[in-house]
């Protein structure tokens, strides 16, 4: 019984009001370009009403924090959504029971247009822009280390300036989007 | 492994891994919540929203529970009653009653505890009959397990 009161605690001890505010936030960039905030807002209440379900998939803390496993259900449910896009409207239910229109996301640039060419103008944007620290981050995502703790050590840099960087890094590649859709518009 | 696919999983990962970037601390809270009034949201509206459909959450893992709990005793309740009436016995007979219980290998090692800080023949009538009661109970629960089960 000691298990199921300690199982209870550990929800209740979460500090949900910015769990709250980053998941959602973490869900609108997952949506992309188009995606709506009212639907971030329910994608990531029901990535929290799944994982608080004991019949669903639980949350085990020794595999890491709340968030990251929010994180790969948010993943899970963006990715379905985009399978079924297809169709005008998806119907999803919040814990009240209630049932909500999920209108279907405008995050199509990036299908429409070649990885290739995204990866090279952001690298052309870095060069214009001189930004070195933003290079050596860039190059090692391109080798596959994208965790920022071994982006600062592979690159001598601090955990600090590899942050900076990375979000210069999602400010160019808006900014190479943005461009791309200008051009085909 | 053709260039397309390559430069389309450097940049999932990329861009994946950017995204991520706003669930820790490298995004503090103050820029979180401009990010989310720049898309069109109101942070302390989404909190209380959110807060709210917690606690109910919160409360139907509180019900389960408390739902489990009382399934587990109203087992063992039965458990319990279900065994004949014990058969009225003296003092040494219940002394040597829990001595036989606390060697029996198929408690576990679980009776052997008992008792440890205090001997057995310092236990009234009614205390080793009780005490007699829970270790039947713990043998059950160790051979059919029924009452652990949810």
């Amino acid at each position: 019984m000691t298990q199921e009161i300690d199982d209870l605690d550990r929800w209740e001890v979460q500090e949900w009001d910015i769990i709250l505010k980053r998941l959602t936030a973490y869900t609108h960039r997952r949506l992309g370009r188009g995606g709506r905030i009212q639907d971030a807002e329910d994608i990531a209440m029901q990535a929290i009403t799944r994982v608080m379900d004991p019949e669903y998939r639980d949350w085990d803390p020794a595999e890491g924090p709340l968030l990251w496993h929010l994180r790969s259900e948010v993943n899970g449910i963006v990715k379905n959504l985009r399978r079924t896009r297809s169709r005008t409207e998806e119907v999803i239910t919040d814990p009240t029971g209630r049932n909500m229109q999920m209108i279907e996301h405008h995050s199509g640039v990036v299908d429409r247009i070649n990885a290739g060419d995204i990866l090279t103008a952001v690298l052309e944007l870095i060069a214009e822009r001189h930004d070195h620290v933003a290079e050596q981050v860039f190059s090692q995502a391109l080798s596959g280390i994208v965790a920022a703790k071994e982006v600062a050590t592979a690159c001598n840099l601090t955990l600090g300036q590899v942050n900076e960087a990375r979000r210069r890094l999602s400010a160019y590649y808006k900014v190479v989007l943005l461009r791309q859709e200008g051009s085909d518009g | 492994m053709d260039k397309k696919k390559t430069d389309d999983e450097v940049l999932q990962v990329l861009l994946d891994s950017l995204d991520a970037d706003v669930l820790i601390d490298a995004v503090p809270e103050a820029e979180v919540d401009a990010e989310l009034r720049a898309a069109g949201g109101d942070p302390a509206a989404i909190v209380r929203r959110g807060r709210a459909a917690i606690d109910q959450l919160l409360e139907r893992r509180r019900l389960a529970w408390q739902e489990t709990a009382r399934k587990r005793v109203a087992q063992q309740r039965a458990l319990i009653s279900g065994r004949a009436p014990r058969e009225k016995r003296s003092h040494p007979e219940l002394i040597a009653e829990i001595n036989r219980v606390r060697a029996d290998p198929a408690m576990g090692g679980m009776a052997a505890m008992a008792f440890h800080k205090r001997k057995p023949e310092e236990a009234s009538v009614e205390e080793l009959e009780e005490m007699l009661d829970e270790f039947e109970l713990l043998k059950k629960m160790r051979t059919d397990g029924s009452p652990k089960d949810k």
